[in-house]
C-alpha cells in the first residue's frame, strides 16, 4: 500500500518536473518581433544617420534584465524604422514596452562621430501569429503590405532575396513558427526549395483574437 | 429674480469649472492620441478666467443696457452653437473608428505616403483596412506632423469655445440679473 503510494508521488513529481522544465525552456527561446519606432521621441525629430538600435527590457525593480544584440539591419521608412528583433518569450509575456536607445552618425569636420540616444519606451507588438506551411521547413518572411507594394511587387524575389534579410522571422528555421505582430497588414511571404508563395493577413485586433494563424500548401 | 440671479451664477460656475475636470478624469471628446491634460489644462484655465473677467466687470455689466447684455448673450450662444456643431462634425470627419481597436486621428489635410495612400484607396477606411490600424497611425505620425499639430491646435480651439461661451453669457446675465432685484 504504502509502496503504491510513494511510486504515485514519484510518477507526480518526474511529470512535474518534466513540464516545468518544458516551460522554463519555452520562456528562455525566442521569438521574432516586429516594431515601429519613430524617428521622433517627442522632444526633437532625430536628423542623425541612425545606425543601430539596442533594447534593454527593464524588470519591476527598475533593474535591467534583457538586453538585444546591436540590431544594424532595420528598414527606414520617411521618419520611422521598422525593426525586427529577436526577444525572449519571457519579455514578451512580461512587459509592455521595452527600452530603446539609438545610435547616430553626425557628421564633424573631422569626419563623423556616433551619438548616442535614448529614445524612451517602444510598445511591443501583442499579437502572436503562428505561421504553418504544408510540408513543414518553409522559411517565412513577415512585410508589411505598405513596404511589399514599395519595395517588393516589382522584384525577383529569386535574385534579389539579400533584400528580404531584414524581414525573415528567426523563431525557428522554418514553420512551423511563430512571431509576434501589431495590428499591421502583413504579406506573409514562404520560401522552399526556391519556390516563393504568399499571402496577405489582415490581423484582428489583440483583444478579439490574440493568437491567429496562418498556412500555406506548396 | 433673485433665484434666477443664482441660477445663471452657478450656471457659470460649472460650465466653467466641471468640463476641465470632467475631460482630465474621462478624456471624453479630446482627439485619440492628443494629451487629456493640455485639452483639460486648457479648458480649466478658461473657464476660470472668464469667470474672473466677468467678476472684475461686474460693475460695467451692471450699468450696461440690457439691450448690450442680451446682445452680447446672443453672440455668445450663437458662437457657442456655431462650436459645438462645428467641432460634433470635425472630430466625426477626423477620427475614424476602428472596430475593436484605437480610434485614429486624421489631419485636416495629408502630405506625403498618407496623401498617396488614400488617393490609392480611396478612402482612409480603406487605407486602414488595407496597411491596417497601426501601420496607418506611423504613416500619419512620420509624413503629418504638421498638419496634425495645427489640427490639434483647431480642435482645441474649438473645444474651449465651447465653454468659455457658455460661461461668458450665462455669468453676463447672472450678474445683469443680479442689479435687477
Amino acid at each position: 500500500m504504502h509502496m503504491k503510494k510513494l511510486i504515485t508521488i514519484l510518477i507526480l513529481l518526474v511529470t512535474s518536473i518534466v513540464t516545468q522544465a518544458q516551460i522554463d525552456s519555452r520562456n528562455d527561446s525566442i521569438i521574432t518581433t516586429y516594431l515601429h519606432i519613430n524617428a521622433d521621441n517627442g522632444n526633437s525629430k532625430w536628423t542623425y544617420n541612425i545606425i543601430q538600435f539596442t533594447l534593454t527590457n527593464i524588470d519591476s525593480l527598475g533593474k535591467p534584465n534583457w538586453e538585444s544584440k546591436k540590431i544594424t539591419e532595420f528598414e527606414k521608412e520617411d521618419d520611422y524604422y521598422f525593426v525586427k528583433v529577436n526577444i525572449p518569450i519571457s519579455v514578451l509575456r512580461n512587459s509592455r514596452d521595452v527600452w530603446c536607445e539609438a545610435i547616430g552618425l553626425s557628421k564633424t569636420s573631422i569626419g563623423f562621430d556616433t551619438i548616442i540616444m535614448d529614445y524612451g519606451g517602444v510598445k511591443l507588438s501583442k499579437i502572436e501569429l503562428f505561421i504553418n506551411s504544408k510540408p513543414e521547413g518553409a522559411e517565412t518572411y513577415l512585410i508589411s503590405k505598405r513596404i511589399w507594394e514599395k519595395q517588393f511587387s516589382n522584384v525577383n524575389l529569386v535574385k534579389d532575396d539579400a533584400r528580404l534579410r531584414n524581414f525573415k522571422v528567426n523563431t525557428k528555421p522554418g514553420t512551423n513558427t511563430s512571431a509576434f505582430i501589431d495590428e499591421t497588414v502583413f504579406v506573409v511571404l514562404f520560401e522552399m526549395n526556391g519556390v516563393y508563395k504568399h499571402l496577405i493577413h489582415k490581423p484582428r485586433p489583440f483583444n478579439v483574437e490574440p493568437q491567429q494563424t496562418v498556412w500555406i500548401k506548396f | 429674480m433673485k433665484n434666477i440671479s443664482s441660477f445663471l451664477s452657478i450656471a457659470s460656475g460649472v460650465f466653467a469649472v466641471i468640463p476641465g475636470i470632467a475631460i482630465l478624469t474621462s478624456n471624453v471628446g479630446v482627439p485619440p492620441n492628443s494629451s487629456k491634460a493640455l485639452f483639460g489644462g486648457v479648458i480649466e484655465a478658461l473657464g476660470v478666467f472668464t469667470l474672473m473677467l466677468l467678476w472684475l466687470n461686474r460693475s460695467w455689466i451692471k450699468s450696461s443696457s440690457i439691450i448690450l447684455i442680451n446682445r452680447l448673450s446672443l453672440i455668445s450662444i450663437i458662437t457657442f452653437i456655431i462650436c459645438l456643431f462645428g467641432y460634433i462634425f470635425l472630430y466625426n470627419y477626423l477620427v475614424v473608428e476602428v472596430v475593436d481597436s484605437d480610434s485614429l486621428f486624421f489631419p485636416l489635410w495629408t502630405n506625403g505616403e498618407l496623401q498617396e495612400g488614400i488617393l490609392k484607396y480611396g478612402s482612409r477606411y480603406e487605407l486602414i483596412g488595407e496597411w491596417g490600424r497601426d501601420d496607418v497611425y506611423k504613416v500619419i505620425q512620420s509624413t503629418s506632423e504638421i498638419p496634425l499639430m495645427v489640427t490639434t491646435l483647431l480642435m482645441l480651439f474649438i473645444y474651449q469655445l465651447i465653454f468659455v461661451t457658455l460661461t461668458f453669457s450665462f455669468g453676463l446675465l447672472g450678474i445683469k440679473c443680479s442689479d435687477n432685484n
